[in-house]
């Protein structure tokens, strides 16, 4: 059997498990026409039902095998009382030669993939007492000595094969895939360390172009306290994005656009937007068309509402993305909200299947939720 | 009603006098502390009712003064402008009674000092909204280089389970369960299941704060930056109510192990 190298070392192992069982069942069928065929003295029921036990077993073991269930030990216990029972079954029929086939062997194969070579070669054992027991009572089902000594040897060499060959290719598989991932993790450091370099370029650009033009400037203008507090609150905004950048958290997604669109609508507007994310989200069209309508809202808030902070808050989870957008300032009246440009909010959304919830009154601030239902993935 | 006595702590003296210009003459500061050693000097002598605690700072940060102090039942809020998630959860853990991220929302700050002081807890809107990404969405990107099947390992030992019962829900022999956990336990740095299990957890898988529909709610809605008595409003309940729901989610959290 050719695997491709991605398989999983157990699941090949029970495959192959299968096959071998499927081909011993099919040599112990036709070991039983020729049985029933030439042998008049071997019992035609014990015969029979052994082979209807052997099939039945095979049965029940392939349907075990095909789930994604490990073989247990409770398991290996009743395919090997069948197995031995399928081994004793000529001795009983008073056959003048076995006809199980493959069938016991292929338990041995069962019980050395299962569990380790150990356990194999003590199934190997079971299997031969089942012949030595013959061998005693002078049935003659029962093979020759020497015959039986091949067939134990045999047996043996299977469990030490198979067991060993488990092994082996589960080891190689664990090496494999560490090795592989040992070098996927040192691409990774690498990729980090030159990002981190390029990274630190940039803040020192970034220290030289912001942080100490704003400080020049706030110097010549020490005695205008309306533009100081203009050029520190750009310089906060500034230096908070740099941070956040080097944090990481300024990774594309949802919440670093509607912080962008915020840090926009603070800069054109004058009114200090606090965006907090709660879960985080990839910005595919819809939720570009969201992060837009609550840039509309932010600006509707900055304009009309007279508060002096907007609160913005991303809600992501699987099934829904919500942008709310919240205000102290001075509220509408909602049945009149049509000037307030929320119309072609309402609009927007509507076309990609979400909705827009207002929650206002005359001095008691606005809440506007805007939510998009998305399928579970 | 007295101004209740406040300690500052923190590394930084433009960041104490920042915080003592916010919270004005409604508290009374006893004390600012620069250091861990003579945070927790000041706050055995003062024995103020409420710390304020910087998360960051040299020779052990909050958590060594959380650490000293809290056996003593003083009140410590953190205020930072660490966001990082696990420094916040140590400290809650600890014994915190809230958190507030350091610059944001100045109105309020004296008034969440205040209401901590008192014996509330406090999130701020950062911190509530983490809580609600927590319960909302378990697992963390954060996976220290395991691969799927690892994490799936990984997730099994955090339940509790044997190697064998992992095999046979994994579909995959003891030995090869073992394999994986000899290539998990060194990228974990983990000595032994136990430090498997902690990993796992500090990442919300397994256990995960048990809240209530109720408790999620004003947990998002403290993230939206309602104050409490807006969320009453809002949920048809009292103030009271609401602080005491709060108190209940600060248990939640702390209840992790």
């Amino acid at each position: 059997m050719i695997l491709p190298p991605e398989t999983n070392v157990d699941s090949a192992l029970r495959r192959a498990a299968l096959l071998f069982r499927l081909l011993a069942v099919a040599w112990m069928v036709v070991m039983v026409v020729i049985t029933l065929t030439t042998d008049p003295g071997a019992s035609r029921s014990v015969v029979l039902g052994s082979m209807i036990v052997a099939i039945a077993g095979a049965a029940w073991s392939t349907r075990h095998l095909l789930s994604d269930r490990w073989l247990t030990d409770a398991f290996l216990v009743i395919d090997g009382l069948v197995a031995l029972a399928v081994a004793f079954a000529p001795q009983l029929a008073g056959a003048s030669d076995g006809f199980y086939g493959g069938y016991p062997m292929s338990w041995v194969v069962m019980v050395a993939v299962a569990r380790d070579v150990g356990w194999g070669l003590g199934a190997a054992g079971l299997f031969s007492a089942t012949q030595a027991v013959g061998l005693f009572t002078g049935s003659p089902a029962a093979p020759s000595p020497s015959d039986w000594i091949s067939l134990t040897v045999m047996a043996g060499v299977v469990a030490l094969v198979i067991g060993l060959g488990a092994e082996f290719l589960r080891t190689a598989e664990a090496r494999r895939s560490r090795a592989e991932e040992e070098l996927e993790a040192e691409r990774r450091r690498h990729a980090v360390e030159e990002a981190r370099l390029a990274e630190r370029v940039t803040v020192a650009d970034d220290l030289h172009d912001s942080l100490l033009q704003t400080v020049r400037v706030l110097a010549q203008h020490a005695d205008d306290p309306e533009r100081v507090r203009g050029l520190a609150r750009r310089q906060e905004r500034d230096l908070r994005g740099m941070i956040e950048r080097m944090q990481g958290v300024g990774r594309p997604g949802a919440a670093a656009a509607l912080r962008r669109e915020a840090a926009d609508v603070e800069d054109l507007h004058g009114v200090e937007i606090d965006v907090v994310a709660s879960g985080d989200t990839e910005v595919d069209q819809s939720v570009a068309e969201l992060v837009r309508a609550a840039r509309e809202v932010m600006v509707n808030a900055a304009r009309h509402s007279g508060a002096v902070r907007v609160d913005v808050t991303l809600e992501a989870s699987a099934g829904r993305v919500a942008v709310v957008v919240r205000d102290r300032g001075q509220g509408f009246d909602a049945d009149a909200a049509a000037g307030h440009g929320l119309a072609s909010v309402r609009d927007r959304l509507g076309r990609l299947g979400g909705k827009v919830d207002v929650r206002t009154e005359p001095g008691e601030g606005t809440e506007v939720e805007l939510v998009l239902i998305r399928q579970q993935t | 009603m007295s101004r209740p006595r406040i300690v500052i702590v923190d590394d930084h003296a433009i960041a104490r006098a920042g915080t003592r210009a916010l919270l004005g003459e409604r508290v009374e500061v006893v004390a600012e502390a620069g250091t861990v050693s003579e945070a927790i000097e000041v706050i055995r002598d003062t024995s103020p009712d409420l710390v304020l605690l910087d998360v960051r700072m040299p020779a052990g940060g909050g958590a060594a003064v959380m650490e000293a102090v809290a056996a003593h039942g003083v009140r410590v809020l953190v205020v930072s402008a660490s966001s990082r998630k696990s420094d916040v959860r140590d400290l809650v853990r600890a014994g915190a009674v809230g958190y507030l991220t350091k610059g944001a929302r100045e109105d309020e700050f004296a008034d969440q000092v205040i209401a901590a002081a008192a014996g509330q807890a406090v999130f701020s809107r950062e911190f509530a909204a983490w809580l609600g990404e927590l319960v909302d969405q378990p697992g963390s990107d954060d996976r220290a280089g395991l691969t799927a099947r690892e994490l799936e390992i990984v997730a099994h030992v955090a339940e509790g389970r044997t190697n064998k019962e992992i095999a046979h829900a994994a579909g995959i022999s003891v030995k090869t369960v073992e394999a994986h956990l000899a290539s998990i336990f060194p990228k974990l740095e983990a000595a032994n299941r136990r430090e498997v299990m902690n990993w796992a957890r500090e990442r919300g898988m397994g256990e995960q704060p048990e809240l209530t529909d109720r408790q999620r709610e004003i947990l998002a809605l403290i993230a939206r930056g309602l104050r409490n008595v807006e969320i009453a409003t809002r949920l048809g309940t009292t103030t009271a109510e609401v602080e005491s729901e709060v108190r209940s989610i600060l248990e939640a959290v702390r209840a992790l192990d």
